[in-house]
């Protein structure tokens, strides 16, 4: 093991990779607050670039591309309500609303120094536990993948509040909408009316930038727009007691991003509405949630990149990707001749474990580069908004096209913003509806896999240990904050009676 | 029952009734598509089925609950009165007055106006996407931007100008220089 790290420690810290791992970092921050550029689109625009490279730096410059884009989709969410890619949608709730309040600084800061702790940890956890956490994650079948999809959709309950009915609506709509076009394991086409652009679905990233970005902007002109924000310097520094408050969050939102991320397919989206979800049950704060407080940022943040580093256990360990991105990275394996699983370990030693150590100076980077810089981030809230909301559509449909190459990104984006603008003028969730339509092909999969596993009978997911705890996990998560809330009514109800009847008496 | 939680009530139900439509629509093509195989296996219908049978069941409720809860702010219990003003005294910040009063937002626009813009730049959206084929994309984007500017904004000619040619010109280094998305040109071959 420490020859291992030492080994990878020597090729990390070449000046060429080191710089390659900076540039790698910085570009991928720049992406990353691009609107609709996540992760994965941006490792796979800037894969050509890396291909005269060795195939250990380039894979340490697209790894930095990978993390770096992931803190810079929580910059676009924290300033304009604008995520990069799905994960970072669950930091427009409180990270938006610090912004707000003039502190965009102090929530900029948090995410950074949340993400790198949950960095550390989790790197921690990949180099220690990568193999036997391999082996356990092999044991998922579909019907434990399902199980996990099933506890992912049942937090939606815990974080819709007292809405939880519209929030569930909104879920099921999300899932809904990602049935259109052809239908996963089948040849028929569903609600494409004869368009040949709807046959491979309802692109995601697209709909999400006019979700958040053009419905954001419609909804600020309909209620009058926010002054510009001309908060102190002071204000826009990260205090002592928001440090205090992030420890906690941080700690559980890495331990739910790397549990999450571990598993294939799960990813960091799963993850930072996942911990968003506890966070809302569990913290000190939970009244504040929503409204601007800092668990809102740390735990999703903490958990978003948990996950993103966990993910490459299964892909450097067993050659099946986490995610998306890692997906892209897999390939990047593949062109450099390289075939990731069990036997890279041995096979690459130098290049996995220099790759494992790089992710340490990555976010150290990432770090140091972002920290002195979140003010100045901050600064983007001085400009009117009038100034500010034409660069932001143009920013976001351009970023739209850049994702499909295609005329037909800019109709969905305008007509998602649109629905955008209508959900948020009647008051309906957007964060629910995002989910439904990330987990909604996982779940059909996972629906379509267990079926034919259980031969038609999906109650299957019933008789397996570890699917069987997830699914009792995901029911008293879906049910029990509603009946947590009934009882306290009835409770609340019969001391109020209790009272009168000993006044009366 | 105030102007505003009567207004949010039918708002909502009208939006829960048109969810409830899709839902029921989705249900009955999901059916079509078959929800299970011969083999009795899922099939391709069962997700759209499903989905959209929870959509209508949920809509249906929200309704209910909705429909259920106007009589109830008749006779409100004094924690229901004392949110009730907490939420129309949220609802006086955060939105525009209703009644078309002559308050001015911080763009400088009554509250008529601001349903009027928001139509405006939905417009202009549509008019810019459009364009795309025909100018190119980041020309037809920097006249997004001119437009939204000058003609809904009112915003002095210069500053607009600087904005738009900004954001063109950091468009074009950024996706077309740096990351080689190959942007539509139009017929003129502007990028």
């Amino acid at each position: 093991m420490i020859d291992n790290l030492l080994l990878g420690l020597e090729t990390a810290v070449s000046p060429e990779n080191l710089l390659w791992c900076f540039i790698g970092v910085a570009l991928g921050t720049v992406i990353g607050m691009l609107p609709g550029l996540g992760a994965t689109t941006g490792v796979a625009i800037l894969l050509p670039i890396t291909l005269t490279m060795e195939p250990v730096t380039a894979l340490i410059m697209l790894a930095g591309i990978y993390y770096g884009c992931q803190y810079g989709g929580s910059i676009s969410s924290i300033l304009v309500s604008t995520p990069g890619d799905s994960s970072s949608v669950v930091l427009t709730l409180d990270g938006y609303q610090m912004a707000r309040k003039g502190r965009a600084g102090a929530a900029l800061a948090i995410a950074a120094i949340s993400s790198f702790v949950a960095a550390i940890l989790s790197l921690l956890f990949l180099i220690l536990l990568a193999a036997p956490i391999a082996s356990f994650a092999l044991k998922f079948g579909p019907a434990e993948n399902l199980a996990v999809i099933l506890l992912g959709l049942a937090t939606i309950v815990s974080f819709s509040g007292s809405n939880a009915v519209r929030g569930l609506s909104m879920a099921a709509l999300g899932i809904l909408v990602s049935t259109v076009g052809v239908a996963s394991g089948f040849s028929t086409d569903r609600f494409t009316f004869g368009n040949v652009n709807l046959l491979s679905g309802i692109p995601f990233i697209e709909v999400m930038i006019g979700l958040f970005a053009v419905g954001e902007v419609l909804h600020q002109i309909r209620r009058g727009g926010e002054k510009p924000i001309r908060a102190r310097f002071r204000d826009m520094i990260v205090t002592r007691s928001d440090l205090r408050r992030a420890v906690a969050p941080t700690l559980r939102g890495s331990g739910i991003g790397l549990g999450l991320g571990v598993l294939p397919g799960a990813g960091a989206t799963l993850a930072s509405f996942m911990s968003y979800g506890i966070e809302k049950q569990v913290s000190k704060h939970r009244n504040e949630m929503g409204s601007g407080a800092i668990e809102g940022v740390a735990a999703p943040e903490a958990s978003n990149n948990a996950a993103a580093n966990a993910s490459f256990i299964p892909t450097l360990a067993l050659g099946i990707p986490g995610g998306g991105a890692t997906a892209v990275l897999l390939g990047a394996f593949i062109v450099f001749g390289l075939q990731p699983g069990p036997l890279l370990f041995e096979s690459q030693p130098a290049l996995v474990w220099g790759l494992l150590v790089s992710f340490f100076f990555g976010n150290l980077l990432l770090l140091v580069l972002n920290l002195p810089l979140a003010p100045v981030f901050a600064q983007a809230l001085r400009l009117p908004y009038s100034y500010l909301y034409p660069v932001i559509i143009f920013t976001s449909l351009i970023g739209a096209y850049a994702v499909g190459n295609n005329h037909f990104s800019l109709w969905v984006v305008f007509v998602a913003g649109l629905v955008g603008y209508l959900m948020k003028q009647f008051d309906f969730p957007v964060a629910p509806l995002v989910l439904g339509l990330v987990l909604g092909p996982l779940l059909e999969k996972a629906l379509v896999q267990t079926s034919a596993h259980g031969e038609g009978n999906l109650l299957v997911i019933f008789q397996q240990p570890i699917s069987l705890t997830l699914t009792l996990a995901a029911i008293v998560l879906g049910v029990g904050p509603g009946l947590l809330r009934t009882l306290r009514a009835r409770r609340s109800a019969t001391t109020r009676t209790n009272e009168r009847q000993d006044i009366h008496a | 029952m105030s102007d505003t939680q009567t207004r949010a009530s039918v708002s909502g139900i009208v939006g829960n009734a048109v969810l409830a439509a899709v839902g029921g629509a989705a249900l009955a093509g999901g059916l079509g598509f078959g929800v299970t195989t011969e083999a009795g296996l899922i099939g391709p219908g069962f997700l759209p089925s499903v989905a959209g049978a929870l959509v209508l069941v949920f809509s249906l409720v929200e309704i209910v609950r909705l429909y259920a809860a106007r009589p109830a702010a008749a006779a409100p219990s004094p924690s229901e009165a004392s949110s009730a003003v907490a939420e129309e005294a949220q609802g006086t910040v955060g939105d525009p007055p209703a009644d078309g009063s002559k308050a001015l937002d911080t763009f400088g626009r009554t509250a008529r106006q601001q349903t009027t813009a928001v139509w405006k730049v939905f417009g202009t959206i549509g008019a810019a996407v459009l364009l795309v084929p025909l100018l190119g994309m980041i020309p037809a984007l920097g006249l997004l931007v001119l437009a939204l500017g000058l003609w809904v904004e009112r915003r002095p000619v210069v500053p607009v100008v600087l904005t738009s040619v900004g954001a063109m010109v950091f468009a074009y280094i950024v996706f077309v220089r740096v990351l080689h998305v190959p942007v539509p040109t139009g017929p003129l071959g502007f990028v």
